[in-house]
């Protein structure tokens, strides 16, 4: 038992109502293995109100104990989705939108009766009334209702950072935006619906699942129909609580009461990790991909290029350039600057702050027109900037264009005009990336980086992030077709993109995650969504949808295995009377046929609920090939499946047998 | 030998259906194992859907169907005893051989039993035509799902169908499948007899 316990005990009570209202058969139909076991509960029932005696009315209890931990099953995952569903209500808008008229006036209209091609403008303070893209101006964004990330974003009109969502707040600034929803079908409204599970469509694979369970159950009621014939000529008619105690027992519950209860909480985990996926059936797919198309600037390498290496030039001593290069950057708020700055403290041992005398010196911003930045400290006037923007020697050329062949940017750094050597810009693999695509290639998923470099630069990448493939100087459309050329040979492709170019590639790709910052037409051509604008995070999407199927096999696997040990437990039981010898087949040595048959029965259940926490986390998953995790997952949940029962039925029926009337 | 015929045909030397018999018995396999290793399951290259896995299952289906309601209506006809050779659980065996061989195999009976009862005619007859055909037709249907089908090329991500590991989730799925539908009717007749 661990400190989450208490919290989860709350967690089931609290959903028991919900459990309780899902005993209505128009709920319990949808899941034919629970409608058995709901019209088996009836059944008893009847029984135990015609003719009461102690072992019916304790079948029947926990028959319809199955029915409700089911029920609560679903109800907890569904639990989870309902408290972000209220969150994510409250930041919906009901303010009023400053919609603008073809006048070129200002009309003030409620945020419902907004159309699709409105503009309408926020301010500072103001709430965004619907989806849409920026048109005009710039504004600092607060979009931590939706994301959950309170630094604030920008947003601005053209480019791929045009998107503002329904709900989230304007800090600074006036834009004026194009509205490209209907109310009711915004943004929030879609991951409302898709948290609480309202929408939610059985995937292919769990079509599949259940129609092999629903076989297994037919197949169990014919068995236990027919048994009662070969019981009435063998001379020991059997009763019908009996029977449907035997064909609860037999008929896949464990799996049938956890199944959507593991589809909810899959879509569950991916909320949780800031992602919004359209449908169940793109999870699904993501666990089935083949091939990862991975965007080379934000997802392999940091989006910014980081300095990597100082080459003096003319015979300048390597520390003079290193302290030159960092007083350069001491000021320089950019990534790229605090790169120089944390690469002369690393190789150099420079500090990282500014001494007292430096702070007196006077920082020169970067412009357009000088190409180049630095700071006056007394008469010294150090620079750094674009090759072109100084007057550089041959040596110095050389190294720049050098610099420029390998993929790199060359920043030139002199000190009152006299050069003193080159900083080397270069991207840098993310750190951790070259093990997570070595999983990947165990998974069975090959990385393709696509990028816009020379195909030298992406070689070097490549090459350093350990990736499969890659596609330099790609255009968008080459990507389409890279798409198109691996589906045909029957592969399922994954990929990541923000910009309106990536659109077309992202409606194509089997999974297409949309960047939150990016536009509209991508996020509505994606599907799914990553809040947290985070590229690697395909690789956990994978991950979940793998899980999620796990999930299901290992749990259909386990309550399938445990009917071995429910026959050794009810058989013996029913036939001891007519056939002695049976009576060897009760290995578990329970003490008598009603206790063996009812602690049968109150396993069956139990299970259920000591499964729930595994259905809702899923399996452990661990990247490894086919074969590893089948034997591991065979040797769990298979041969535990058969173990467990034999203990947990043997250690019930202790209990049970000390209930006067059974024992 | 009653056992192997319920073991549905798939040792070697049945009468003509055992490799489609483990086939579909391999298809539900690689289903549950292809779940187990987090792929939408497939077999030789061709994905496990909705279609294929119900086309296996009303193969499983039909032979455990009419075999025991064959044999559950017969076991408590008054006429049954008279024309069994044996009382007691050997007699229930001669029965459930009887009908298992009819849905499954060469439609022989044990010695001791008397099949030439018009109730026994009609619906060992009906056990034959139903017992294998409907699986015949069910397991055609797999066939041209998975032939209309493009292949799936291969990758480190899936799984093997060859080797020891899935030699014996094969024989476990064929055992559990079979086992578990049979159990309890063979608990009253030969393992009753067997343990007497």
């Amino acid at each position: 038992m661990n400190a989450e316990s208490p919290q989860r005990t709350s967690v089931l009570i609290a959903s028991l109502p919900d459990a309780l209202r899902k005993l209505h058969p128009r709920d319990q139909v949808r899941n034919p293995v629970m409608f058995v076991v709901w019209v088996g509960s009836l059944l008893v029932t009847v029984f135990a109100i015609a003719d009461p005696d102690v072992f019916t009315a304790a079948v029947a209890a926990w028959l319809w104990a199955t029915v409700l931990f089911a029920n609560l099953a679903e109800a907890v995952a569904e639990g989870r989705g309902k408290a972000q569903a209220d969150s994510l209500r409250r930041t919906r808008n009901d303010a009023v939108a400053r919609r603008l008229t073809a006048a070129g006036g200002e009309e003030r209209v409620p945020g419902a009766e907004l159309r699709v091609g409105d503009l309408v403008v926020v301010e500072a303070g103001e709430v965004v009334p619907g989806d849409g893209d920026v048109v005009e101006g710039i504004a600092t964004v607060d979009e931590s209702a939706i994301t959950g990330e309170s630094a604030p974003v920008v947003r601005e009109s053209g480019g791929d950072r045009s998107a503002v969502t329904g709900g989230t707040t304007v800090l600074s600034d006036r834009i004026v935006v194009r509205v490209t929803t209907k109310p009711g079908e915004t943004f929030v409204d879609r991951m409302i619906a898709l948290v609480e599970g309202a929408r939610r469509q059985k995937t292919p694979n769990e079509v599949a699942l259940t129609i092999l369970l629903s076989t297994l159950t037919i197949i169990f009621l014919l068995a236990v129909v027919a048994l009662q014939p070969f019981a009435v000529y063998s001379g020991g008619e059997q009763s019908v609580i009996v029977l449907t105690a035997l064909l609860v027992c037999l008929i896949p519950t464990t799996i049938g009461a956890l199944l959507s209860a593991i589809g909810i909480a899959g879509m569950d985990r991916l909320v949780r990790r800031n992602v919004l996926a359209t449908s169940g059936r793109a999870v699904e797919a993501a666990g089935d991909i083949d091939t990862l198309l991975l965007d080379k600037t934000g997802t392999i390498t940091w989006g910014n290029r980081r300095a990597t290496e100082l080459i003096p030039v003319d015979g300048v001593d390597e520390r003079t350039l290193a302290e030159a290069a960092r007083l350069s950057s001491l000021a320089d708020g950019t990534p790229e600057g605090r790169s120089v700055v944390e690469l002369c403290v690393e190789r150099y041992g420079l500090s990282t702050e500014a001494t007292g005398h430096e702070k007196t010196g006077e920082f020169v911003p970067f412009s357009a027109q000088t190409r180049m930045s630095g700071i006056d400290l007394g008469d010294r006037r150090v620079r750094k900037g674009a090759a072109s923007a100084f007057g550089i020697g041959d040596e110095t050329r050389r190294i720049v264009a050098g610099i420029s062949q390998d993929g790199g940017t060359p920043l030139v750094v002199a000190e009152n005009d006299v050069v003193l050597g080159v900083i080397r810009l270069s991207d840098v693999v993310k750190p951790g990336l070259r093990e997570r695509f070595a999983e990947l290639r165990a998974m069975g998923i090959r990385t393709v980086m696509v990028t816009g470099d020379n195909p030298l630069t992406a070689k070097a990448i490549a090459a350093e992030a350990g990736v499969d493939d890659f596609l330099a100087e790609a255009k968008p459309e080459d990507k389409i077709a890279l798409i198109r050329r691996e589906q045909e040979g029957g592969r399922l492709v994954a990929m990541t993109g923000d910009g309106t170019n990536d659109a077309p590639a992202l409606a194509q790709a089997d999974v297409g995650v949309a960047m939150n910052s990016g536009t509209s037409a991508a996020k509505e051509a994606g599907n799914m969504v990553d809040l947290d604008s985070d590229p690697t995070k395909l690789i956990e999407i994978v991950e979940i949808g793998k899980q999620l199927l796990i999930t299901r096999g290992a749990l259909t696997t386990f309550s399938v295995a445990n009917d071995l040990a429910k026959y050794f437990a009810i058989l013996p039981a029913m036939f001891a009377a007519i056939h002695p010898q049976l009576g060897r087949l009760n290995v578990m040595q329970l003490a008598t046929p009603q206790s063996a048959i009812l602690s049968a029965v109150v396993f069956n259940a139990l299970v259920i609920v000591v499964l729930i926490p595994l259905a809702l986390r899923g399996v452990r998953y661990r990247p490894s090939g086919a074969s590893a995790l089948l034997r591991r997952n065979l040797l769990v949940y298979g041969l535990g499946g058969v173990v467990t029962p034999f203990a947990g039925i043997w250690l019930i029926d202790l209990l049970v047998r000390l209930i006067p009337g059974i024992g | 030998m009653l056992l192997n015929v319920l073991l549905g045909e798939v040792t070697p030397g049945g009468v003509g259906t055992g490799l489609y018999g483990i086939l579909v018995l391999a298809v539900i396999t690689m289903f549950l194992a292809g779940l187990m290793v987090g792929r939408t399951p497939e077999y030789l290259g061709k994905k496990l859907g909705r279609r294929e896995v119900t086309a296996a299952a009303v193969s499983i289906l039909a032979m455990p169907t009419v075999m025991l309601i064959g044999a559950g209506v017969t076991a408590v006809l008054p006429s049954t005893p008279d024309a069994l050779g044996n009382p007691g659980p050997h007699g229930l065996s001669e029965i459930l051989y009887a009908y298992a061989s009819a849905s499954n195999n060469n439609g022989s009976a044990f010695a001791g039993i008397t099949v030439t009862s018009d109730w026994f005619q009609a619906s060992l007859a009906v056990c034959m035509l139903l017992g294998r055909f409907v699986p015949i037709v069910a397991v055609l249907a797999l066939a041209g799902s998975l032939a209309a089908q493009r292949k799936v090329p291969q990758t480190a991500g899936t799984l093997p169908t060859t080797g020891p590991l899935f030699a014996t989730l094969l024989a476990g799925s064929v055992v559990l499948v079979a086992a578990l539908t049979f159990v309890p009717a063979l608990a009253l007749g030969p393992v009753a007899e067997a343990l007497l």
